[in-house]
């Protein structure tokens, strides 16, 4: 970086006035000085000038040092309270976070349980919890029992017991069916779906 | 006209500065804010003056000082070498006062204040601070003139391009090392030289008729 300035003599000019010529540089600029009065008179410029930017630092800043010292401290007290109430709530958050994780998941897995089970109406049989008596009519029945009433009593739910809903879907094809062979009408509100032997 | 080696000049303060700043540094982050007070009292004044150099005016260069001790104590996890904490902190110090200038001046040229009021003892405003007051009247011609001169070396110290001010105002007038101001400019030693050199030779071209 030495060769950004523009000749050896501003080099040694700024070594002198910063200070930092070694005893051989300090020979070299007097030689260069006493052959070179064009040299020598930039050299005292600039060496008045050195002395009056420097006296620029005799002018110094008035202030109550004491009373400087004591605001900077009280600002820096306030930050160090704030990240200490921020690191207990991280500290609070980092310990009680897993313990309530885990008090979620336990209850995630015991509360199912314990709990009554929610009644999926959704899913239900249309005739679900109903007690209906079915008048039916089967003339070609082998037996000779052509004809009587059935009480039938559907399951509460449909989706619990699959069984119970394939059975009555069983039953009401096979009532269909019987209605559908009958000679006579058969009310279709006393038609159901008991469970009897085809 | 001699000057102290580059060797033997410490600005910085003593010469184990560097292991009590360490000290007081580590100190600090351990949660001992008494340590900090100490940086603060080791540095306020280098603090408050470079501001002052840089912005012009005390009120200013104390809000600045303030704010980048409180930057500093924010971010002292972040200081790299502990025993350098002098330097960071005067790049703080100067990063906010170059910002504050930019606004200001922006400001100023928004048709705000006039920029010659930026600098206390500047053309428009003679409050310089350590100085008899020309309202007064109570001057000689001589330190009049000395006043004058004082006040055109100003204003051209503050024309000079930003490096080169904060090199000439870091060496020359606040007598840091070069070294310190290499790490404040974050430069090698050698460009150190040359701002303080081009800024030399500006201002004498600018002065010539002090000179």
């Amino acid at each position: 970086m030495t060769d950004r300035f523009d000749s050896e003599l501003e080099r040694l000019l700024a070594g002198r006035l910063d200070g930092d010529l070694t005893p051989a540089e300090s020979e070299r600029l007097r030689e260069l000085l006493a052959t070179d009065e064009a040299a020598s008179h930039e050299a005292e410029s600039l060496a008045r000038l050195d002395r009056l930017v420097r006296a620029e630092a005799r002018r110094q800043p008035r202030v109550d040092w004491s009373a400087f010292r004591a605001d900077v401290m009280t600002g820096v007290k306030r930050e160090a309270d704030r990240r200490l109430v921020v690191a207990r709530v991280y500290r609070l958050v980092s310990w009680t976070a897993p313990l309530a994780a885990a008090a979620a998941i336990a209850v995630a897995f015991l509360l199912p349980e314990s709990a009554p089970r929610p009644v999926p109406t959704p899913n239900a049989h249309p005739a679900a919890g109903r007690v209906i008596e079915v008048a039916y009519h089967r003339p070609a029945a082998p037996s000779g029992d052509v004809g009587r009433t059935v009480r039938v009593e559907f399951s509460r739910s449909a989706e619990m017991d699959r069984a119970a809903l394939a059975r009555d879907n069983a039953v009401h094809n096979a009532a269909t069916l019987a209605v559908a062979s009958s000679s006579r009408p058969i009310e279709a509100s006393q038609l159901l779906l008991g469970a009897w032997p085809l | 006209m001699s000057r102290p080696t580059e060797e033997n000049r410490d600005a910085t303060g003593r010469p184990d500065t560097n292991e009590l700043d360490a000290a007081a540094v580590r100190r600090t982050l351990a949660g001992e804010l008494a340590a900090f007070d100490e940086l603060v009292n080791r540095y306020q004044k280098r603090a408050v003056s470079v501001a002052y150099r840089l912005v012009g005016n005390t009120h200013d260069a104390m809000e600045i000082a303030q704010d980048a001790f409180l930057r500093a104590f924010r971010s002292l996890r972040t200081l790299k070498e502990p025993g350098r904490f002098g330097p960071w902190l005067v790049r703080i110090v100067s990063n906010l006062s170059l910002n504050h200038r930019r606004s200001r001046r922006l400001w100023a040229h928004a048709g705000g204040l006039p920029e010659d009021d930026m600098l206390e003892g500047g053309a428009s405003v003679r409050t310089a601070e350590g100085e008899t007051s020309a309202a007064a009247g109570e001057w000689s011609l001589d330190e009049a003139a000395s006043s004058e001169m004082a006040t055109k070396v100003r204003q051209a110290i503050d024309e000079l391009p930003e490096k080169q001010r904060l090199a000439l105002i870091l060496f020359a007038i606040e007598g840091w090392p070069q070294r310190d101001v290499a790490e404040v400019l974050e430069c090698s030693l050698e460009t150190v030289k040359w701002n303080v050199f081009q800024a030399r030779k500006t201002l004498k071209t600018k002065l010539a008729e002090y000179l």
